[in-house]
């Protein structure tokens, strides 16, 4: 797979720049989608041209077995009638709550095809998120994965009245559903479909907001389609014939979701991780070609080939390897790899480079990466092993992708540049202000929100950034009090806070996670709350500085945590905490001279302790 | 103005709505009120004003906030004149920089059922005026992106505002050079806008 030296970045000619001004940018024009498209044309296309091709591959032993789009295609149609025996009629929301597997997305497209809308719920969600999200979307009908999810369901069904009954895939919902829609005539759904129109309602995907409940984001057949239609423009030249792909990431996740169409419209085979901890032993048995992963993801993999290479004492070895990589990287992007580095770059090539592409399964070309920002170094590192890093930005709101990295358009350390049809301002405050096809109409039933989200037709994403002279954006702060993990997930902080803090003991507590692949705490003790506590258990005299490891204590905090913990979802959860041995201070700059909680601050004073926490 | 800027002002206000008002500097006596009025405060103005705030107010942050000089941490209050024991209903104050001594940042907090009347805007006036005198001539503070209301008139008002820690701006004010310039001034405009909220 060692590549040729010509520079990959191409003359800009596949985009656009409006006027060369730095606050605006706008992708090439696109052709906007007839009003009678929706996301299940391309499925139908495909299964009635090529039948016996595979659409999906799942794990069996050894290997992947195929699933064929003809198949799978008589499936959902099968299953749809049983949802329309269930009394699921056009615009009903049916809320889905799976793991990444093939049943999610036939059951999804199910749904689809009785006009209805998928609202899909994290398979780590709590028993109150479920009872939210459902409620508060209208789901007429809660479809689960296993007997786990069945028991949170079951535990919060009184609250959720609109829905009428709870399906678990475990138990043969698949088979369940087909019984039921024996009696309906199959031209009841092929009506359905036919009556479809771009702008019905598709998914009600709930996100969380700085403070409150999660709002659930609507997104159109058309939006999600039209998006899958921009992306395939931007990476459209580095595509072949025959690409692969591998979904692991929660199909919850729009980027995933999006991913998954977009690999119908290519005609790709998508195989399916068991786990996402089995991509080591899964990768080379599925071979993707193309992925879309998040920051973490990548991040592993590196971190994986190093710690290996250590191990077998070629550490050395492998850190000169990744610099190499990296300068290769950077100065094909430059435009001039110098023969020195292009000599060493195809020695390392087939010492190292080839391993670390085997732990992807030997075949990936390209990646696309979003969720959260993947870093510069890194971009180069795999771009220079050959696996080329499309890093896009957008959100929930925005289906998911406002800009990407492409072929022939690619800046590593930024997000690349609008994607066809779609415009990026910076307003005056540095806020990311967005319009195209892809942007949702508004959170469901939640009106004030969707008005406070538009300023004069512009979506405000709520972060923070600058576009260069030729148009690339560059994400640099965040206007929403959120943490985006290295998995991706938004995490509000304020919410978590202050159920920790209603903690007995507790006096502060700082949420830390940025980039992280877990969420944790830095949890201060109230000293006079703690006197008291150690008086009565024998502690007399102990200083919290002393106690900060005391088991007792940790138990006492802990309880604290987990109340935080049941309001939200495993990804959004406190998995570790820290005692710190003193307040946050002034004089440290924790706090602000008028007192104020200085999140940076805090992370900087205590990135010893945090450094501890994920290296556990 | 204050010859001496030690010596504790007290000055009398009248509101809007013909409410009296006594502006005067916060002192340690007022400790329990302090906590109480903490205590009233709804979950989104604590939060706005401490971004990650406690419920209650521990012994030491009250410390902290009872520490001032009324030089380098400045704290002043407004009460009701007219109601029995003076209850105080707004606090403003700022803490001066140690890296750069021209500047200091500010604060200000109305318990919310009184918010709206002027109260903001009167105690900013008095806290600028003795900044002024103090040898200060620029207000910074962190204000949450989602006080829209505030970011809005502050802006409109000429404040620099910029993206700040994740959730926040950074607000910066030049205050004018002389306290007898204060009404012509933009930031006189500022606090006008923003107390009248």
């Amino acid at each position: 797979m060692a590549r040729d030296l010509v520079p990959l970045i191409r003359p800009l000619v596949d985009g656009r720049v409006g006027g060369m001004s730095t606050t605006n940018a706008v992708g090439v024009p696109l052709e906007p989608l007839p009003d009678d498209a929706h996301l299940l044309a391309p499925l139908l296309e495909f299964a009635a041209e090529t039948p016996d091709r595979p659409i999906f591959a799942v794990r069996s032993g050894e290997s992947f077995t195929d699933v064929s789009v003809g198949d799978f295609v008589a499936r959902v149609e099968a299953v749809a009638r049983g949802l329309v025996a269930a009394g699921v009629n056009p615009g009903d929301r049916v809320a889905l709550m799976a793991g990444t597997r093939l049943e999610w997305l036939l059951m999804d497209f199910a749904i689809l095809a009785t006009g209805g809308a998928t609202v899909p719920i994290y398979d780590t969600s709590s028993a109150e998120q479920i009872q939210w999200i459902v409620s508060d979307s209208g789901a007429v009908m809660l479809l689960v994965e296993n007997d786990k999810m069945l028991a949170a369901a079951d535990a919060v069904r009184g609250g959720m009245p609109e829905c009428r009954e709870v399906l678990a895939i475990d138990h043969d919902a698949e088979g369940e559903l087909v019984r039921r829609g024996a009696d309906v005539d199959p031209s009841v759904i092929t009506d359905r479909i036919a009556a479809l129109r771009a702008d019905d309602l598709a998914t009600v995907i709930y996100t969380s907001g700085t403070t409150g409940r999660p709002k659930g984001c609507v997104l159109t057949h058309r939006n999600l389609r039209i998006n899958v239609r921009q992306s395939g423009l931007a990476v459209g030249p580095a595509l072949q014939p025959d690409e692969s792909g591998m979904l692991f990431l929660p199909l919850a996740h729009v980027l995933t979701k999006g991913y998954v169409l977009f690999g119908i419209e290519q005609r790709m085979r998508c195989a399916f991780a068991t786990d996402v901890t089995k991509l080591a032993e899964e990768f080379p048995l599925a071979r993707p070609t193309v992925i879309a992963a998040v920051p973490r993801i990548f991040e592993k993999v590196f971190e994986g080939a190093r710690q290996k290479a250590v191990a077998d004492g070629k550490g050395k070895i492998f850190d000169k390897a990744a610099a190499v990589a990296t300068r290769w990287s950077e100065q094909r992007t430059a435009g001039k790899v110098s023969p020195f580095v292009a000599v060493q770059h195809k020695v390392f090539d087939k010492l190292v480079y080839g391993k670390i592409r085997t732990a992807f399964g030997g075949n990936l070309r390209f990646a696309f990466s979003g969720g959260g920002p993947l870093g510069e170094r890194l971009t180069h590192f795999f771009a220079g092993i050959g696996v080329d890093i499309y890093e896009g930005y957008g959100l929930t709101e925005t289906s998911p992708t406002l800009t990407i990295n492409a072929p022939g358009t690619w800046k590593p350390g930024t997000v690349g540049r609008p994607v066809a049809g779609t415009a990026i301002r910076i307003a005056d405050d540095g806020e990311i202000l967005a319009k195209g096809p892809q942007v949702f109409s508004g959170y469901w039933k939640h009106d004030a929100a969707t008005a406070e989200s538009f300023d004069d037709g512009w979506f405000r994403t709520g972060d923070v950034g600058e576009l260069d002279a030729d148009g690339y954006l560059r994400i640099t702060g965040r206007k929403k009090e959120l943490i985006v993990t290295a998995a991706g997930k938004n995490v509000a902080p304020a919410p978590l806070e202050d159920r920790v803090r209603a903690g007995a003991l507790v006096s502060q507590a700082v949420v830390i996670g940025e980039g992280r692949p877990f969420v944790s705490a830095l949890v201060t003790v109230d000293e006079l709350a703690f006197e008291r506590w150690a008086d009565a258990h024998g502690k007399a005299g102990v200083t919290v500085a002393e106690s900060v490891d005391d088991p007792e204590l940790r138990a006492e905090v802990q309880q604290a945590i987990d109340a935080a913990n049941e309001s939200v979802s495993r990804a959004e959860s406190i998995r570790e905490f820290v005692i710190l041995p003193g307040e946050l201070t002034i004089e440290s700059d924790e706090l602000t001279p008028t007192l104020k909680v200085r999140r940076g601050t805090v992370e900087k004073s205590y990135a010893g302790v945090i450094d501890a926490i994920y290296t556990r | 103005m204050d010859d001496d800027p030690a010596r504790p002002v007290v000055r009398e206000r009248v509101l809007r709505d013909g409410t009296g008002v006594v502006v005067r500097p916060l002192v340690p006596e007022d400790r329990a009120e302090l906590t109480e009025r903490y205590g009233q405060l709804s979950a989104l103005s604590r939060r706005l004003r401490f971004v990650s705030a406690p419920e209650h107010l521990s012994a030491r942050l009250l410390d902290h906030l009872l520490d001032v000089d009324q030089h380098d941490r400045v704290a002043i209050v407004a009460a009701l004149a007219d109601e029995p024991g003076a209850p105080g209903v707004g606090i403003a104050r700022y803490a001066r920089r140690r890296d750069d001594p021209t500047t200091a940042e500010a604060a200000v907090t109305v318990l919310d059922p009184h918010q709206g009347r002027g109260i903001g805007t009167l105690l900013l006036t008095e806290l600028v005026a003795m900044a002024l005198e103090r040898g200060i001539d620029t207000f910074v503070a962190d204000v949450m992106w989602e006080n829209h209301d505030l970011l809005d008139r502050l802006r409109a008002a000429g404040a620099e505002v910029m993206p700040g820690e994740p959730g926040s701006a950074s607000i910066r004010v030049d205050l004018p050079s002389t306290p007898d310039r204060l009404e012509r001034s933009r930031v006189y405009q500022v606090m006008r806008t923003v107390g009248s909220a």
